[in-house]
């Protein structure tokens, strides 16, 4: 089975990104950013804040002491009160590392607009906001195995180069994204925000790549992206459903009801992923590509943690 | 089962397995999916797994797809042979169905407003069709005087139905006898014969006798010894031997018998009871013999009810009543009017009508059968003869001619005829007298009468001369000769004559014709082999009858000519004929038509009463009135049962409906359904 070409009504390939980044888009992106400058005020050596507890000034939270533990951050005060050792932690400031991981496997390859190029316009809206930020950017493309990355890049000016890598990126492979996150985070060192964009439509399971940022001390990110007819798809008659990814051939005579099992089932599984993400306090964002990108964005800005 | 397709089956059996092949390639073709990409077959494969489990249901389920369509197919291809199932099965009948449409059907037995009585027989017969199974065979037959046969054994309902609808009342009386032959005779051969008859039953005695219950040619192939015993047979006597009722011995009265063995014979009565009817049952007017412009009526009226009638009775002559008269008659009384001495008027036309009156109140008070209410009779022609006498003075024979008022007569002598004939002075003669003289040729008259004609001339040759011929042998039946007594006759000479065919001996000596009659020219000429100065025959009383005779039937007046007849009958009505004349114009009450004519009769069948003119091709005309004139007619009284030869008979049985019918019908709606049944459940993904 061939990798499926989605293709426009005129029968022309949609996998045109050359207006993809354009003016238009770059003005949003700006306009994005003045959004989020007024949704947080921290200005000080980065202008993003980690949930990382060290040796910041500002008060986090507190833990029991435990042998070997630093005496100085000893809550004195309550022991006084209440007779317990409590230990005072602290926010760690750094610069923040962002790490924008965009699934470009053959499945992003479907839908109207591509659900890739939704993701690349969402990439490239954070990635702009990060520059911006000071923040170290990275984009790292993934299928079955991780693609070439863009490296770390900060300031607004490396926006462009940003664009030309977005443009670059060659589609293909399955989508597995326990193997891919662990090679990433193996050959991350430095921990930071790891933005997963990807439709989460994997044979092998989402969890076990999640948890893996998660054990990992990233501060993972979980955006969905769809295609209404893949939550709705428009099928009738007989037919052989082809997986674009694995190639898998079934045989299947649509019907009404089976319709509307499957639509029921797309909800489940995508409630599933909503919930795994959200019982493990990872931010989840779930939309289709028919939602301009931007107000996804300004959603991800306002649900926090990403700005700070 | 068999099949009307016209096409051998096992053509179409090759062209039905094509067809199968198609939609099992179709079905394949079918099963050629439409590929479609998706994202994640993960999500169909949950959806799909419970589905899984029921696999084979889901194969059985494409199987029965398929089994719907080969069905489908062959149900069309079996609605196109037309198929019949049953027949071997359920034999049918065979039904002739008797309509009564005799001249009593006409009766309004409801009121005479109400529909006739014939209306109510053809909704029986109606109702009898439609009950008919699918395998019944019936044939509608008429029975009026005649018997027709409105349609052949078939089982279209509707256009036997058609068929009845067509049927009308006639004038004529009915015969049982004949219908039950003509159905017998269809029947002959046929399985489960029937027979149903659907009238009044007023029907002759006679008719209902001359019928065998048991096969008569059977009975009849045995010879029959003198004794009228057939050989062999054991005596009824005999213990142990079954007696076995033997039919009619195939005499003379066994072959007025009709065979009804194995005949169911059904009868169906209409028609209500208690009617009051009074009618004209005889109407006749007759010219004295003596004074031919006086005329006597003759009428006989039956009371066919139970009560005392009222009754107008008034005689038209044309259309001016003549006598009117009011008279009671009692239940069931005939009463016979005699009107005498009528005259005057030119009318040869006479009406009789009858009006039945409220007793009370004197206003008409019509019963229920009219046709028997009005009769029409016609006066015989009266005609004033011109004679000329071609004679040297012959006072017997003068005499003779003046006798009778209507002619007139006037004389030439024999050695002036030729001169007057050229001179074109003797045209407008009826008839013409030669006495012992022979002119070249036939008058110009219509008739002529030759007293010893001879010569090449002659019209008779004769044969030869006898002396003193007795006549011994007079054609009584001729109207020249009738009433007339030649046996004592002395003749000094007589010719004999040569008779060619037409001819007719009047009077004969052993043999040898003496006095003929007959036909030349196409005129009627009469020859006496003898000359009035040697005969004594003038003396006698034979002579001016024998002369007005001879005038009378030259002129057609033939005072035994009938011209009233009974409608139902075969009329043979003598005309004016000659020996070309194949047929003449009859103008009815029902229209014109032509008879044929066979021996100087015009034959054709009164259908309807009323009056006549017949017109042949000569010019000539006659003219005879008919009226139903019949008592058993009638007397419109239904019978509520009727029986032939002693068994009663019963009404029809229920028909059952048989399988026999033509199924293709239900194979196009099995089909249909079966298209239904594949679009709504291939719709629905039931059988997908």
């Amino acid at each position: 089975v061939g990798v499926p070409q989605a293709k426009n009504r005129t029968g022309r390939p949609v996998d045109d990104r050359s207006q993809l980044f354009n003016d238009e888009f770059l003005k949003k992106l700006e306009y994005l950013y003045l959004v989020s400058k007024k949704l947080f005020a921290g200005m000080i050596r980065a202008e993003r804040r980690t949930k990382k507890t060290g040796s910041g000034i500002e008060f986090a939270d507190h833990r029991h002491y435990t042998s070997g533990d630093d005496f100085r951050y000893i809550d004195w005060n309550i022991y006084g009160r209440m007779d317990k050792l409590l230990l005072r932690l602290f926010e760690e400031e750094e610069d923040l590392s962002i790490y924008l991981l965009v699934d470009c496997s053959k499945s992003m390859m479907i839908g109207e607009p591509v659900k890739l190029h939704y993701a690349m316009k969402i990439a490239a809206a954070l990635c702009y906001v990060g520059l911006a930020n000071l923040d170290r950017v990275s984009i790292i493309p993934f299928s079955d195995d991780l693609h070439e990355r863009l490296p770390p890049a900060r300031g607004k000016g490396r926006i462009f180069k940003v664009f030309d890598f977005l443009r670059s990126v060659e589609p293909g492979g399955i989508t597995n994204l326990g193997p891919s996150l662990t090679k990433f985070v193996h050959q991350t060192k430095r921990r930071g925000l790891a933005v997963v964009i990807s439709d989460f439509y994997d044979p092998t399971g989402y969890e076990e790549a999640l948890n893996v940022l998660r054990y990992n001390k990233y501060e993972p990110f979980a955006i969905q992206i769809y295609d209404r007819k893949e939550a709705d798809p428009p099928l009738h008659g007989d037919l052989s459903l082809v997986d674009c990814e694995t190639g898998d051939l079934r045989e299947v005579t649509i019907s009404a009801k089976l319709l509307e099992e499957y639509r029921k089932e797309h909800e489940k599984y995508c409630q599933e992923l909503e919930d795994f993400s959200t019982s493990r306090a990872i931010p989840f964002f779930r939309t289709h590509t028919g939602v301009p990108f931007d107000d996804l964005v300004l959603r991800i800005f306002r649900a926090g943690g990403f700005l700070k | 089962v068999t099949y009307g397709f016209p096409v051998p089956l096992q053509i179409l059996g090759y062209l039905a397995a094509i067809a199968a092949g198609l939609v099992i390639v179709a079905y394949i073709l079918k099963l050629r999916r439409r590929r479609q990409e998706i994202p994640f077959s993960k999500l169909w494969q949950r959806v799909l797994r419970e589905k899984d489990a029921s696999s084979l249901w889901r194969r059985l389920k494409r199987l029965f797809s398929l089994l719907i369509q080969l069905a489908f197919l062959a149900l069309i291809v079996g609605a196109v042979t037309d198929p019949r199932v049953g027949e071997a099965v359920v034999t049918g009948r065979n039904i002739v169905v008797i309509v009564d449409s005799s001249a009593s059907m006409k009766t309004r037995d409801e009121g005479p407003d109400k529909p006739a009585r014939i209306e109510r027989a053809k909704d029986e017969a109606r109702n009898l069709l439609r009950r008919l199974g699918g395998a019944d065979a019936a044939m509608v037959v008429r029975m009026d005087g005649q018997t027709t046969a409105m349609s052949r054994f078939e089982s279209d309902v509707p256009h036997l139905v058609k068929v009845v609808d067509g049927i009308h009342a006639s004038d004529t009386p009915a015969d049982l006898h004949r219908a039950l032959r003509a159905a017998s005779d269809a029947l002959r051969g046929r399985k489960d014969p029937m027979i149903v008859i659907i009238g009044d039953g007023a029907y002759s005695p006679d008719d209902t006798s001359r019928v065998s219950w048991t096969p008569i040619m059977a009975s009849a192939a045995a010879p029959v010894t003198a004794a009228g015993t057939v050989p062999g047979s054991a005596p009824a006597s005999t213990p142990g031997s079954a007696p076995v009722a033997p039919g009619p011995a195939k005499t003379d009265d066994s072959l007025g018998m009709i065979d009804l063995a194995g005949v169911d014979v059904r009868f169906t009565p209409v028609g209500h009871k208690d009617l009051r009817n009074v009618g004209i049952i005889a109407f006749n007017v007759r010219r004295y013999l003596a004074n031919k412009l006086s005329y006597e009526v003759l009428v006989e009226l039956q009371n066919f009810g139970e009560k005392q009638e009222t009754i107008r009775v008034t005689l038209y002559s044309g259309d001016e009543p003549v006598d009117v008269k009011t008279l009671t008659i009692a239940g069931g009384e005939r009463m016979r009017q005699i009107y005498p001495d009528l005259g005057g008027g030119d009318e040869r036309a006479l009406k009789m009508k009858l009006e039945p009156l409220d007793a009370t109140t004197g206003q008409p008070n019509p019963d229920v059968f009219a046709l028997d209410d009005i009769a029409h009779a016609l006066l015989p022609v009266k005609r004033r003869d011109k004679v000329l006498l071609v004679t040297n003075d012959n006072l017997y024979l003068e005499a003779a001619l003046l006798l009778d008022s209507n002619i007139t007569v006037d004389k030439v002598k024999p050695v002036e005829y030729a001169a007057e004939l050229t001179a074109g002075k003797l045209k407008g003669y009826d008839v013409v007298v030669f006495d012992s003289f022979t002119p070249d040729e036939l008058p110009p008259s219509r008739s002529a009468i030759y007293f010893n004609p001879s010569g090449e001339k002659s019209p008779w040759k004769v044969a030869r001369q006898i002396k003193k011929p007795i006549l011994n042998d007079v054609e009584a039946d001729h109207p020249t000769t009738r009433w007339v007594t030649l046996t004592d006759v002395n003749i000094a000479l007589g010719s004999s004559f040569k008779l060619e065919p037409g001819d007719v001996a009047l009077a004969s000596a052993i043999h040898d014709p003496i006095i003929v009659a007959g036909r030349r020219d196409g005129r009627k000429v009469v020859a006496f082999g003898f000359g009035l100065e040697g005969t004594d025959l003038m003396m006698r009383v034979a002579f001016p009858i024998l002369l007005v005779n001879s005038l009378d039937w030259f002129a057609g007046d033939d005072s035994e000519l009938l011209t009233t007849f009974r409608t139902g009958q075969m009329w043979a009505i003598p005309v004016d004929s000659t020996d070309t004349m194949r047929e003449v114009t009859v103008k009815g009450p029902q229209g014109v038509t032509q008879a044929p004519v066979q021996t100087g009769r015009a034959r054709f069948y009164g259908q309807h009463a009323g009056i006549y003119e017949i017109t042949t091709p000569n010019g000539d005309g006659i003219s005879v009135a008919a009226n139903l004139s019949n008592p058993a007619e009638s007397d419109v009284e239904p019978a509520d049962t009727l029986s032939l030869a002693g068994k009663q008979l019963e009404a029809p049985p229920q028909f059952k409906v048989s399988l026999t019918r033509s199924i293709w019908k239900y194979l196009v709606l099995g089909a249909l359904l079966l298209s239904a049944i594949e679009w709504l459940t291939y719709n629905r993904r039931i059988t997908v």
